[in-house]
């Protein structure tokens, strides 16, 4: 009886948790601890805590900043770039990481086009793939046709061991390192390395004592002994497990602010406000004018594909939006009205001087009366000049409750200005599915998660791109503005010089704000709430919580 | 009998060859592949996408993918998760452990308490705990399961006196076995507790109204006319009469429990198959889905193989194959 009441306090007594470990919380578990083949944030997360690259980005600026590399230089106006690794660098079992382990990566892991990389894009330049050369133990070289500036900051991308992989063939490869692979086995060179994955429920990471900071500072880092992923699988429960102290630290969703606040009367925890993130959401309209292959009909009827192309028909759409209600209803006043595709995150190339679309109803009505849309039947609903009643469908992801609930309160504004909107929700994969392979929408209310470097989003800003949604794959640019972007983007990246550079992108944003292809709404804020017991805790909206990670203490 | 089990398995397999190819044509039917999110991030390219889509085949015709999916099934195969990048016999084994467990713990509570319940309502028949039992059981029948779940976990998060959501607590590996347990069964007790609730409130007011009909019979009446003890009446004699419709009950609640841990599992966070079966059916992660739903037949067929076994043993009136006798 008494072996049975005992095992019973053991159960219940409140756990004491071992010294300096992080928990933190992941929506989903990793799917693989394989760096190169990673496609989503729940694996990436996991796997940018065991493995770094040449670069990284300073979490507070969004600098690129030295890692494995201590340092690089840029010859040939960026064509060349050579970058020299730290001295004695070591894996997680202790062999030596030296520029072989450099080349072997880029070339046969990440520009091989026969393992599943997603960071092989970015690395390309018009397609074509880098020479990677060993030019010293410590020394790599990586050599374009042409310059090639985005690269410093693909230059990001995991190392891995050559010493494990070199006799792989690249379909062993594309499943190798998935998340059943032993802790042993799993060799790395970053602040932490695999202590245990318990199967959808946590990742528990351990220091990894041959991280290289631990050398080159006095002290050991990182001072954590463990950082531990726990998956909890929805964002109401995972507030309330940080409330009761279950984990350390989230970033709090705009729509759960108020919950999170609230908690503060019962929990000894900090909320740390970083302003603007990087992601954008926005309305596009189909303008895709290219006829089907076969039937030679266009998508969608052509005298709606004339009011999306009519420049006044988005302008006055692009008035009629209210995004302060945006940002009040749907964001809990924790977002700003967004005019453009850089958000004010981005340091290096937000331009601020772009045009600022206040919600103006009657310019609105004044454009569109200009432009010949009118209520000639006196329904309340406009027509054009050929009589066609100004009436669509405005889709968005179901799920996703930022977007319906912006969707909503666009539809509503446009019905203020006569426009006859309804509302439909589709699921994401059939959403993108009718994007890049049927084109038979007609208007959408989208975000993408933004990137510092703008040439990352030539998919969706090249007229070739597959996400240059409003219509994409064109042979030949259809409109000028989009010729004149197309040529930007290929100037942007054979641009060495930032002064110049930012130029370059400047034009662009001003091109998009006045062309209106993408009409933004707002930027959400960035909220982080973090236990007390967190020491060093910075987080930004760039680089989060972890950027700084190697000197986060627990006490 | 040993025939009719055999008769009965080869049907199933039909039975399971059918619902693959529906839910096969059902997939294939609804527009996009999983592999269109990977289109909608800016970073990877459309080569990327295309070499991922020829690699598994997901655009070729659907009955040579389902073809495909046959023969590679008869080699123990049962395809790759695309979201979960790894093959999917593993990962079914280890949801459907979750589950099963889940299930069976929830089993044990519901007949434990329900058929006590029952028996002693209908013995003690309108009076005031039989009154009580049922109002009970009204309010179990009628609270959904989805929000007697949020209303714990609330209560449970507010009072901070219990864990909530996942299957495990943080420092679980490094506890001993009987810590272990016990810290198992504290996060299984919510779901656990939910999902009994409401199969328990249905199955005593079966027991109630069974055990009530066979009371009244007439050789329950000469049972006690020839001075028989009580219990012996209600238990040798009622009872095991009025139990044969219950084992038809167990057979299917066997497979209603999967679908409805479903909803619990997704809210509580339990890592079963029903979180797997929403979260794959929304991605379109194809093989997963059909792999899950061969698992549910599989278990429908077997509850109800194993009902019927069941019912063959306890009730002598029913015998196998006594149509071929005929």
């Amino acid at each position: 009886m008494s072996l049975l009441l005992s095992f019973f306090l053991v159960g219940c007594a409140p756990p004491t948790p071992p010294d300096n470990v992080l928990n933190l919380g992941t929506i989903s578990a990793p799917k693989t601890f394989n760096p190169v083949t990673a496609r989503e944030t729940s694996s990436t997360d996991v796997i940018n805590q065991m493995f770094v690259g040449l670069t990284t980005t300073d979490g507070q600026t969004g600098a690129v900043e030295p890692e494995l590399a201590s340092d690089w230089e840029s010859k040939e106006d960026g064509r060349v770039w050579i970058f020299t690794l730290h001295d004695d660098l070591r894996w997680s079992d202790g062999e030596p990481l030296t520029a072989a382990d450099v080349v072997f990566t880029y070339n046969e892991l990440y520009l091989n086009f026969d393992i599943d990389s997603s960071a092989r894009h970015s690395l390309l330049m018009d397609g074509e793939p880098p020479q990677v050369e060993k030019v010293s133990e410590r020394q790599v070289k990586f050599t374009y046709p042409d310059p090639y500036v985005p690269f410093l900051r693909a230059a990001s991308n995991p190392i891995l061991p050559e010493h494990l992989f070199a006799d792989i063939s690249p379909a062993e490869f594309n499943y190798a390192w998935g998340v059943d692979t032993s802790p042993d086995e799993l060799v790395v060179n970053g602040p932490f390395k695999l202590g245990r994955y318990e199967s959808e429920q946590r990742v528990v990471l351990e220091r990894n004592p041959h991280y290289y900071k631990n050398q080159l500072d006095d002290e050991q880092l990182p001072r954590l002994d463990k950082l531990i992923f726990h998956v909890v699988a929805n964002t109401d429960l995972q507030v309330q497990r940080f409330l009761r102290g279950d984990l350390d630290a989230i970033g709090v969703q705009a729509q759960l602010y108020p919950v999170v606040r609230a908690g503060q009367e019962r929990a000894d925890f900090e909320m740390h406000y970083s302003g603007p993130d990087l992601g954008t959401l926005f309305l596009a309209f189909n303008m895709n004018t290219t006829p089907h292959p076969e039937t030679g009909e266009t998508h969608i009827p052509e005298h709606k594909l004339d009011w999306f192309n009519d420049h006044q028909f988005r302008r006055a759409v692009a008035y009629a939006i209210d995004r302060q209600m945006i940002a009040e209803v749907v964001f809990n006043r924790l977002a700003s009205p967004a005019h453009g595709p850089v958000s004010p995150a981005n340091e290096e190339f937000y331009y601020p001087g772009l045009k600022e679309y206040e919600h103006d109803p009657d310019k609105a009505r004044e454009i569109l009366e200009e432009a010949g849309y009118s209520d000639r039947s006196g329904d309340g609903i406009i027509q054009d000049e050929k009589g066609n009643p100004v009436k669509f469908v405005l889709l968005t992801n179901a799920g996703a409750d930022q977007r319906v609930a912006t969707a909503e309160i666009i539809r509503q504004d446009l019905s203020d200005i006569g426009m006859d909107v309804s509302f439909r929700q589709v699921e994401f994969n059939t959403l993108v599915s009718q994007l890049s392979s049927d084109f038979d929408w007609e208007a959408v209310v989208m975000g993408f998660t933004g990137s510092l470097e703008p040439h990352f989003g030539s998919n969706v800003w090249l007229s070739s791109g597959n996400l240059h949604m409003w219509h994409p794959y064109q042979e030949e640019p259809v409109r000028d503005w989009e010729r004149e972007i197309d040529e930007l983007f290929a100037q942007g990246m054979r641009t060495l010089e930032p002064e110049r550079r930012r130029e370059v992108y400047s034009r662009w944003q001003r091109i998009v704000n006045r062309e209106l292809p993408l009409i933004y709404t707002v930027t959400s804020d960035t909220i982080h709430a973090v236990h007390s017991r967190v020491k060093n805790a910075q987080p930004t909206a760039i680089g989060g919580l972890t950027h700084n990670v190697e000197y986060l203490d627990v006490r | 009998m040993g025939n009719v089990i055999l008769h009965r398995l080869i049907i199933a397999v039909f039975l399971l060859l059918i619902v693959t190819l529906v839910t096969f044509v059902l997939i294939q039917m609804t527009p996009g592949n999983y592999f269109d999110q990977l289109r909608a991030n800016p970073r990877i390219s459309e080569e990327l996408v295309e070499s991922l889509e020829e690699r598994y085949g997901v655009d070729d015709p659907v009955l040579v993918q389902y073809g495909r999916w046959l023969v590679n099934l008869a080699s123990g195969d049962m395809g790759y998760s695309f979201g979960h990048q790894r093959p999917i016999t593993g990962l079914l084994l280890e949801r459907f452990g979750n589950t099963i467990f889940l299930m069976l713990a929830s089993l044990f509570f519901t007949w434990a308490f329900a058929l006590p319940l029952g028996i002693y309502a209908a013995v003690h028949h309108n009076r005031i705990l039989d009154r009580i039992f049922s109002f009970f059981a009204f309010i179990g029948m009628s609270i959904p399961n989805f929000f007697l779940c949020f209303l714990l976990l609330y209560l449970a998060s507010h009072f901070y006196f219990w864990p909530i959501g996942g299957m495990t607590s943080p420092h679980y590996a490094e506890l001993g076995l009987f810590a272990r347990l016990a810290d198992l069964f504290q996060h299984m007790a919510i779901p656990v507790a939910v999902i009994a609730t409401g199969a328990m409130a249905g199955l005593q007011r079966i027991t109630r109204s069974n055990m009530l009909e066979v009371l009244r019979r007439q050789y329950i009446l000469s049972a006690r006319a020839r001075g028989l003890p009580e219990n012996r009446v209600i238990y040798r004699h009622a009872l095991r009469n009025a139990v044969n419709p219950l084992i038809t009950i167990f057979g299917y609640q066997f497979t209603t429990l999967v679908s409805g841990a479903a909803l619990v599992e997704i809210i509580a966070g339990w890592p079963g198959m029903g979180q797997l079966m929403l979260e794959s059916v929304q991605s379109r992660d194809q093989f997963v889905v059909v792999g899950l739903v061969l698992a549910s037949g599989v278990l429908l067929i077997l509850g109800n193989l194993v009902a019927d076994i069941l019912l063959a043993v306890v009730d002598p009136r029913v015998r196998f194959g006594a149509r071929e006798n005929v």
